[in-house]
């Protein structure tokens, strides 16, 4: 009689590695059909923006005025918050590393130029990828489960140009809007630190930034937070589509846009350098 | 076509012609649907009945294009629901009405959002005409008027699919769908429900398909009866046909009782 063994369990070692592979390979197909569809529900939105009047799927303003509303100008004092203390924190951090050098002065270097090109992007980046990209996919998601998806195409009416468009296009406008905040506030929260630790009064703080910050090291920031909003809207989209059974797989979906939408802000980061800095 | 079809097809248009309806779930090789017929006739009621995975829902997923069949041709209105392109899907969308099982009302909006979105969508009405607008339909489908600025999430049940209701007629549509309109409501709510239908069709010249598994509310508001079974037509025809159909199998599919098998499954 052959040898029973749970299901769960594999016999041997070479039956457990074959068993992981296989689960590897199921989760790289998944993850090459999730870039499928993110891609396509991408080129849809694209060609719903420019030609959707032709096809009956007109772009309504106001439903793109309330997704810039929910996903910038809600997140503005969280976002404000934030900033400012993670310019404290890098005045703090320059300060004491400068110290050692006795360049204490040269904060506003570091401050400026690592607020605008890295910090302010990337911790926007995060705060709308855990505050609105989750929300997003929440919301596909529960529409999925209580069939709105099935009753918005029976009205005649895209799933694609009415939830993903306008918020592919807020994503796109509001990040970048909400990381030029985040540049102003994180640099003032430096200048404070900077103006009770060394003394250098803000105007000084200001005048020293306006010297070293050229329109480059914003646009460098800027444009970073452009694909970020674009990998954060499209992640949670696809999510959010993906949903079928229950209420547990909306929470799963969410935690899963979260650590995507997180994973690709900073994979596309490091790339971008990379390839500024060639 | 079963003698009812023949007698319907003498004096009424088809408005559903579905044929030879062949449909896969992704994956799996056994057929959800086993080459289907059917033809709705203009201001006909038809049941589509059947127990759990008959196929009935998949049936009307087809019927409505929310999904493909692997084969077959579905018409309705005159529009080959596979092959047409934008525009015909568009106009046909138009003209059709569904109201989901669980109403499949979105929760963001209040009522009065809700039914004014396919007119927002297919018609250039003023808001004050809106307002009017559904103001009639939550009147047709005995809300009151209050109704429109409650939120979903604030009505019952039978509240809710009536609700659904009147956002599925907002555009007047020819032909409507009902996905199990009785489903989880008391029995007087359920009886309400019913005569709301024969009002849509006799008031609103509609043509109304409904999915139920509720032999009373079939037997209520049917002109005919589909029997579904394993994906295949058991049984179609009058009322009085189907009371008179000597096959055990609808008899208990009617009723409710399951198969030996399936009980022996249980145990």
């Amino acid at each position: 009689m052959a040898e029973q063994t749970a299901p769960g369990h594999p016999r041997n070692l070479t039956e457990a590695i074959g068993r992981q592979a296989i689960a590897g390979l199921a989760a790289l197909a998944r993850g090459i059909e999730g870039v499928g569809t993110g891609v396509v529900l991408l080129v849809q939105s694209i060609a719903l923006l420019l030609f959707g009047r032709l096809r009956h799927q007109p772009v309504r303003l106001p439903s793109v005025i309330a997704q810039m509303m929910e996903i910038g100008i809600r997140a503005v004092p969280i976002a404000s918050v934030l900033a400012f203390m993670i310019g404290i924190t890098l005045a703090m951090q320059g300060i004491d590393l400068l110290k050692t050098f006795g360049a204490e002065s040269q904060v506003v270097l570091a401050a400026a130029l690592s607020v605008t090109r890295e910090f302010a992007p990337l911790i926007m980046g995060v705060l709308v990828a855990g505050r609105s990209g989750s929300a997003l996919t929440a919301r596909i998601g529960t529409m999925v489960i209580s069939q709105e998806i099935d009753a918005l195409r029976v009205m005649g009416i895209s799933p694609v140009r009415y939830l993903v468009v306008p918020a592919l296009l807020s994503m796109l406008v509001m990040l970048p809007l909400l990381t030029f905040l985040a540049d102003i506030v994180g640099l003032l929260g430096a200048a404070l630190y900077t103006n009770l630790e060394l003394g250098m009064s803000l105007h000084a703080f200001a005048d020293a930034t306006v010297k070293v910050l050229t329109v480059n090291h914003l646009m460098h920031g800027i444009s970073k937070s452009v694909i970020f909003g674009g990998i954060i809207a499209l992640v949670s989209v696809v999510n959010g589509f993906a949903v079928s059974g229950g209420a547990e797989q909306v929470g799963r979906a969410t935690t899963k846009t979260v650590v995507q939408s997180i994973a690709g802000i900073i994979i596309t980061d490091m790339l971008v350098i990379f390839i500024l800095t060639r | 076509m079963t003698a009812p079809d023949i007698a319907m097809a003498e004096t009424a248009e088809p408005v559903i012609e579905v044929s030879s309806l062949v449909t896969h779930y992704p994956g799996n090789k056994e057929p959800i649907l086993k080459g289907i017929d059917v033809t709705v006739f203009d201001r006909e009621i038809v049941c589509i009945m059947g127990g759990s995975g008959s196929g009935k829902s998949t049936l009307l997923r087809q019927i409505i294009a929310l999904d493909k069949p692997t084969s077959g041709s579905i018409q309705i209105l005159g529009t080959d629901v596979n092959r047409a392109d934008h525009n015909g899907m568009h106009a046909m969308r138009k003209r059709i009405g569904v109201a989901f099982q669980g109403g499949a009302m979105f929760n963001s909006m209040t009522v009065g959002e809700n039914l004014k979105l396919p007119l927002r969508e297919h018609a250039s009405l003023a808001e004050e005409q809106m307002n009017i607008m559904v103001r009639m339909k939550l009147g047709f489908v005995s809300l009151p008027p209050e109704t429109a600025n409650q939120l979903p999430s604030e009505l019952s049940g039978g509240m809710l699919k009536r609700a659904a209701m009147a956002r599925a007629i907002m555009m007047d549509p020819t032909l409507l769908f009902c996905d199990e309109p009785s489903a989880g409501l008391d029995p007087a709510v359920s009886a309400s429900l019913d005569d709301l239908i024969l009002r849509l069709r006799d008031a609103m010249a509609m043509t109304i398909v409904v999915v139920t598994h509720e032999r009373a509310s079939a037997f209520k508001i049917s002109d005919r009866i589909i029997v579904l079974d394993r994906g295949e037509i058991l049984m179609a025809g009058s009322l009085e046909e189907l009371r008179e159909h000597g096959s055990k199998r609808v008899q208990d599919l009617l009723d409710g009782v399951p198969e030996e098998a399936e009980v022996a499954g249980w145990l």
